[in-house]
């Protein structure tokens, strides 16, 4: 399959949307062994950030690529860097668009915003290639 | 990156762009010097045309400064390019400035002057360069399957041949 291609790409989004899932999911068992408040707070802050994800990669993404449920296979490795680089620079695009916008944001515009944001942060520090001379993020 | 995409190409596109933007720019030049085809007859349209001349300068900086940082370009190509290659590079272009952009507003990224105003510039000046071509604001989306036939029809006939 070609890297990049449809179905490549919701391979990746398939593969990392688990991961992501499995992420949250951790970060519920965290919670659930009543650690301390300020342990509580940094949980919140990485359930939101891994939210905004996932929010990305099974909301906006699919959408604004048109991808469709299908059976997913495990990605190779070139697809996932290619497709990591679409993800990095559609996010881009679509925050990009919203932040731009001279009229208020509609409260789901302001959860794309912050979705696609997240997804940028992310995809870009996935990729680690420093891209532009911005350094990575912190998760 | 466009699989197949030549530097050629990209330096063609943008040489394009890059001559009628300077050209746009010397209009306005004359315009506010009170030495162009026009009067300008009011404060507030004075105003405008200074924020579209100081918009104008972030976008030729944007061509000259930060694209040559990720691409051989020498802004004086004269191949003629076809409509297909022009949207591409488009979407490259637009892709890349809102990459740049969006990173450096992120509270982590290093100052870097106004570097993230030339990104967001560009990426506004190409939302514009690819409005001929779009069907729907996701069809040209990096990650999308560019439906090459439409934009070209879209480009040359207008929207009433998006049946294509």
């Amino acid at each position: 399959m070609v890297a990049g291609s449809r179905g490549a790409r919701a391979d990746v989004i398939g593969d990392h949307l688990a991961r992501i899932r499995g992420a949250r999911s951790a970060v519920v068992a965290a919670l659930d062994r009543l650690p301390s408040a300020d342990e509580r707070e940094a949980l919140l802050r990485r359930d939101e950030t891994l939210a905004a994800i996932e929010r990305g990669l099974a909301v906006l993404l699919p959408e604004a690529w048109g991808l469709e449920d299908r059976p997913l296979r495990r990605p190779r490795l070139d697809e996932d860097r290619a497709v990591l680089a679409d993800i990095r620079s559609t996010a881009a695009v679509l925050a990009l668009r919203l932040e731009e916008r001279p009229d208020r944001l509609t409260p789901g515009e302001e959860q794309d915003l912050a979705a696609a944001v997240a997804l940028y942060r992310w995809a870009h520090t996935e990729l680690g290639d420093r891209y532009g001379g911005i350094g990575t993020f912190p998760a | 990156m466009v699989a197949g995409m030549r530097a050629g190409t990209r330096d063609a596109v943008v040489s394009n762009h890059l001559r009628r933007l300077r050209a746009r720019i010397a209009d306005l030049q004359l315009i506010l010097t009170g030495r162009g085809p026009i009067i300008v007859p009011t404060l507030a349209e004075e105003a405008r045309f200074r924020a579209e001349l100081r918009e104008a300068d972030l976008v030729e900086r944007g061509l000259t400064e930060l694209l040559p940082e990720f691409w051989p370009l020498t802004g004086t190509g004269r191949r003629r390019t076809g409509l297909v290659a022009e949207a591409r590079v488009l979407v490259e272009l637009r892709a890349l400035a809102a990459t740049v952009a969006l990173g450096l507003a992120q509270p982590e990224a290093e100052q870097a002057g106004d570097r993230g105003d030339v990104a967001r510039a560009l990426f506004r000046w190409a939302e514009t360069a690819l409005l001929p071509f779009e069907f729907d604001e996701n069809e040209m989306l990096p990650g999308s399957t560019l439906r090459y036939e439409r934009i070209v029809a879209y480009a040359m006939f207008g929207q009433r041949w998006g049946s294509i």
